[in-house]
C-alpha cells in the first residue's frame, strides 16, 4: 500500500546523469513567490491546454508548485524553468487522468508541448492574446457576435444558431471561417 | 489550424470574451505549504490516501498491487496513451518506488504492474541484493544501496497499445546489473544504464508476448479477410444475400440512440464483440485464480490487456462526450453503447440475437436511455455527485438485468453469466462503473473505521486543526456515529489478491456507496463547512470500501 512520502534519495548526491535541469539540493536562490508570479499563469494555461477544466487546473497548478517547492531546482534560464515547470505539470496531469481513468485530449504530449512553446508560451501567451484582441477588432459584427455567443456565453452551438436565427451547419462553418482568420490574423502580426 | 493551435485559440477565445482568466493561486499555495509543515506528524493519513483531494480517494492505490484492475476496463493500456504499464516480480528482496506524489514499496516474491513516469526513482531496500524480473525485458539486480532514477523510456507496440519497450536508468547511489539473454552489464554510482531485450528470449513473457503479436497479426489478417468477402458478397446483389447468413460476419450497430448514430458507426463492432468474446472467459480465468489466492498469471494478464485494448479501441469517440456516463467506464456502460457491444459479442461467438430478441434489446435500451436522459437532466446544484453516481450506476444494473433476461442460456454463458451467476467481474453490468470509484482500506474495529475516514476527511477537506477544532470535533463526532451504525454488511471480508484487484460484489459496492451518501448527508448539514468544503464533498465520488480484518 502506497505511503505519502517525500522520502529523498540521497539527497546530497543528486543524479550525475540528469539533464540540463535536475533535481537538486534546495539552493539560495530558489524563491517560490518569485517563481509564482512569473510562471503560475503559463502553467494554469498549459494545464487548460491539456484539457483541465478551470478547478482541475487550479488544483493541479498548485500541486506543480508544491512539488517543485519538495523538490527544488536549479534556477538555469526563463526557458529551461518554464519547461521544467510544464514537464511536472504534464506528470501531474499525467497521474489525474491515469487515476480517473481519462484519455489525455492529446496522445503524444511531446508533440502538444512543442505547439505549446510555438504558439503560446511567449511571456505566457501575452502576445499571442494582444494579436488576437487587434484581429478581433477587425471583424465583422456578425461573426464578433457568433464568437461572444460561443466563448464569452459559453453556449452550444445549436443554442447560438438560434440566437442568431441561423442552422447549426452555418454557426459551425462561420465559426471555422472566423477562427481559421483569426489564426491566419494573428500569424501574421506576431511574424511581423 | 490543426487541433492543437485550434485548443489554443480558443482557450485564448474564452480568457478574453469570456474572463477566463489564471487565477492568482499564490495565496492559497502560501497557505496549502503552511498548513501541510503544521499537520506533520499531527495527522496520521490514511495509508496511499492521496495527499490533496478527497475527490481522489479511488486512485489513490493505483500504483501498486491494484494496477492489476486496471487491466481489465482502464485506458492506459491499449488506448494509444503515452503512459505503459510495467510489469515486474520482485524475485529476491525489496525495493521502493518514488513516482510524483506516491512512493510505494514492492516486495518478494510478488508481481507488481506500474506505469513509470520520467523521473521516478527506485531505491533498492534491503540489506541483501534486490533483484527484479522486468517483462519482456530482463533481470536487473540491484546492490542493497543501489538507487536509479529513470531518465527516458521507448515504447514498443504491444496489439493497439503500447508497452515500455526500454528503460534508461542513472544509477544515483550503489551499484546495479542488468541481464537479458547472454548479455550483461554493470552500471556504479553515475553511470547510465540501458535496460532493454537483447537478443534472444527473456523467459517466457517475450515468448508469450511474441506469440501473441504473432496471433494478433493472424487474427487481423482474418478478420480483414473476412470484411471484404462480406462486403464483396453484399456488392455481387441479391445471390450474395441468400448466403449471408453462413458469409462472415461484418457487424455494425444494432441500436442507436438520439445524436449516437455517428459515434457508433465510427467504432469496429467486430473486432470489440469478438475481443469480448474471447476476453471473458479469459477475465474468469484470471479472477478465480485471484480468488483462490494464486499471484496473476502475467501471460494471461497481458492476452486480457491485448484484448481489452481492442474493445477500448473506440475510445476516442467515446471520451468526445458522445456518449454520456461519469467517467469512461460510465459511458461503456451506457445502456446504447453496452447493448451494441452484447449484440456484437453474441454474434462473434455465432449466438446471435433473434428478431424477437432484437426488438426487445431495442425496446429495453430506448427505454433505459430515455430514463437516463430524464435522470442526468434532473440534478439540482446540491445533489452530492456520490448519489448521482449511486443512481447513474443502479439504472446500469437494471438495464442489464432486463437485457440479459432476454437470452437463452447459452447466450448468457458467452457474456460470462453461467448458471451460477457472474464471476466476481461481470463486463456486463455496472461492475467496470464502480471500478474507478473503489477505495478499499483494511480497518480492524469500527473504531479503526472512524479514525482513518476521519484522518483522511480532515486531510482531504483542508481543515486547519489549529483554527478549526469546533468542526473538527463535529465531524469526528458525526463520523463516529456513524461508524457505529454501519451494518455489519458494510465491513467487507474480501480476500486480498480480489481487493487488490478491486473486484468487490457490486451490490456490496453500491450499499457501501450509498451507505456512505448518508455520510455525507449528515456532515453536510451538521458541520459548518466553507463554501469550499461544501464543493469537496459535493463533488467526490470516492466509494471508502472497509475491508475488515477483525473477528
Amino acid at each position: 500500500m502506497a505511503h505519502e512520502t517525500d522520502k529523498r534519495l540521497n539527497p546530497s548526491k543528486p543524479s550525475r546523469a540528469s539533464g540540463a535541469v535536475h533535481l537538486a539540493q534546495k539552493t539560495p536562490e530558489f524563491d517560490l513567490l518569485a517563481l509564482l508570479r512569473e510562471h503560475q499563469a503559463e502553467i494554469w494555461r498549459y494545464l487548460r491546454y491539456l484539457g483541465c477544466d478551470p478547478a482541475a487546473a487550479d488544483e493541479l497548478t498548485q500541486d506543480t508548485f508544491l512539488s517543485v517547492h519538495a523538490r527544488p531546482f536549479e534556477l538555469r534560464s526563463p526557458g529551461m524553468t518554464r519547461s521544467y515547470l510544464r514537464k511536472v505539470a504534464r506528470n501531474l496531469f499525467l497521474k489525474q487522468r491515469r487515476q480517473a481513468l481519462q484519455r489525455p485530449r492529446f496522445v503524444d504530449l511531446d508533440e502538444a508541448d512543442l505547439c505549446w512553446e510555438q504558439t503560446a508560451a511567449d511571456r505566457a501567451g501575452d502576445e499571442h492574446r494582444e494579436a488576437l484582441r487587434k484581429c478581433m477588432a477587425e471583424l465583422g459584427d456578425r461573426p464578433r457576435e457568433a464568437l461572444q455567443l460561443a466563448f464569452g456565453e459559453g453556449l452550444s452551438r445549436r443554442e447560438v444558431a438560434k440566437r442568431l436565427n441561423m442552422r447549426d451547419q452555418g454557426v459551425k462553418t462561420l465559426l471555422r471561417r472566423v477562427k481559421d482568420r483569426l489564426k491566419e490574423c494573428i500569424d501574421r502580426r506576431l511574424r511581423s | 489550424m490543426n487541433e492543437k493551435e485550434e485548443r489554443i485559440l480558443d482557450l485564448s477565445l474564452e480568457e478574453e470574451l469570456g474572463g477566463a482568466q489564471p487565477p492568482d493561486l499564490s495565496d492559497r499555495i502560501r497557505w496549502q505549504l503552511a498548513q501541510n509543515s503544521h499537520r506533520q506528524g499531527q495527522i496520521e493519513l490514511l495509508q496511499g490516501a492521496p495527499r490533496q483531494s478527497l475527490a481522489a480517494w479511488a486512485g489513490a492505490i493505483l500504483g501498486a498491487a491494484a494496477a492489476l484492475a486496471l487491466i481489465f476496463f482502464t485506458v492506459n493500456f491499449g488506448a494509444g496513451e503515452a503512459q505503459p504499464a510495467l510489469s515486474f516480480t520482485v524475485t529476491k528482496g525489496s525495493l521502493r518506488w518514488h513516482s510524483v506524489e506516491t512512493s510505494n514499496e514492492f516486495i518478494r516474491p510478488n508481481t507488481y504492474t506500474v506505469f513509470p513516469l520520467l523521473g521516478d526513482r527506485i531505491e533498492a531496500r534491503s540489506e541483501e541484493p534486490t533483484v527484479l524480473k522486468l517483462a519482456s525485458l530482463g533481470t536487473l539486480e540491484m546492490s542493497s544501496d543501489c538507487a536509479l532514477e529513470i531518465e527516458e523510456m521507448k515504447f514498443s507496440e504491444f496489439g493497439k497499445g503500447f508497452v515500455v519497450g526500454a528503460i534508461v536508468v542513472a544509477v544515483a547511489a550503489g551499484s546495479a546489473q542488468f541481464l537479458s539473454g547472454d548479455y550483461t552489464v554493470q552500471a556504479e554510482d553515475g553511470d547510465r544504464l540501458t535496460l532493454e531485450q537483447k537478443d534472444g528470449p527473456v523467459g517466457g513473457d517475450a515468448v508469450g508476448i511474441a506469440g501473441l503479436q504473432a496471433e494478433n497479426a493472424e487474427l487481423r489478417a482474418e478478420n480483414q479477410r473476412l470484411i471484404e468477402t462480406s462486403a464483396r458478397q453484399r456488392a455481387e446483389g441479391p445471390q450474395a444475400e441468400v448466403v449471408e447468413s453462413d458469409a462472415p460476419l461484418e457487424v455494425g450497430v444494432a441500436i442507436t440512440y438520439a445524436d449516437f448514430s455517428e459515434t457508433l458507426e465510427g467504432m469496429d463492432w467486430a473486432l470489440m464483440g469478438s475481443a469480448a468474446k474471447d476476453m471473458i472467459p479469459k477475465l474468469q480465468e484470471l479472477m478465480k485464480a485471484l480468488e483462490e489466492g494464486g499471484d496473476p498469471p502475467i501471460g494471461l494478464a497481458g492476452e486480457i490487456q491485448q484484448l481489452n485494448g481492442q474493445i477500448l479501441q473506440s475510445l476516442g469517440q467515446i471520451q468526445d462526450g458522445q456518449i454520456p456516463g461519469t467517467g469512461i467506464n460510465g459511458s461503456f456502460t451506457h445502456p446504447v453503447f453496452a447493448a451494441n457491444l452484447m449484440n456484437a459479442t453474441l454474434e462473434a461467438a455465432g449466438m446471435s440475437l433473434d428478431e424477437a430478441q432484437m426488438r426487445t434489446l431495442q425496446d429495453i435500451t430506448g427505454r433505459f436511455a430515455g430514463e437516463d436522459d430524464s435522470r442526468r437532466g434532473s440534478y439540482g446544484d446540491d445533489v452530492l455527485a456520490l448519489q448521482e453516481l449511486v443512481e447513474e450506476i443502479g439504472l446500469r444494473n437494471r438495464f442489464f438485468e432486463q437485457a440479459k433476461a432476454n437470452l437463452t442460456p447459452e447466450q448468457l454463458a458467452v457474456l460470462g453469466n453461467g448458471p451460477d451467476g457472474p464471476g466476481p467481474i461481470d463486463l456486463f453490468s455496472g461492475d467496470p462503473a464502480w471500478q474507478q470509484w473503489t477505495k478499499p482500506v483494511k480497518v480492524n474495529s469500527r473504531s479503526d473505521l472512524a479514525s482513518k475516514l476521519t484522518a483522511n476527511m480532515l486531510a482531504g477537506m483542508r481543515f486547519d486543526v489549529s483554527t478549526d477544532s469546533a468542526q473538527i470535533n463535529k465531524l469526528t463526532e458525526v463520523i463516529n456515529n456513524w461508524a457505529k451504525s454501519a451494518p455489519d454488511s458494510y465491513l467487507m471480508k474480501t480476500p486480498g489478491a480480489l481487493a487488490n484487484a478491486k473486484a468487490f460484489p457490486s451490490a456490496n459496492v453500491s450499499a457501501a456507496a450509498q451507505y456512505q451518501t448518508q455520510l455525507f448527508a449528515s456532515i453536510m448539514s451538521q458541520v459548518d463547512l466553507s463554501p469550499d468544503q461544501r464543493k469537496m464533498l459535493l463533488k467526490n465520488r470516492g466509494v471508502f470500501i472497509p475491508l475488515y480484518s477483525g473477528k
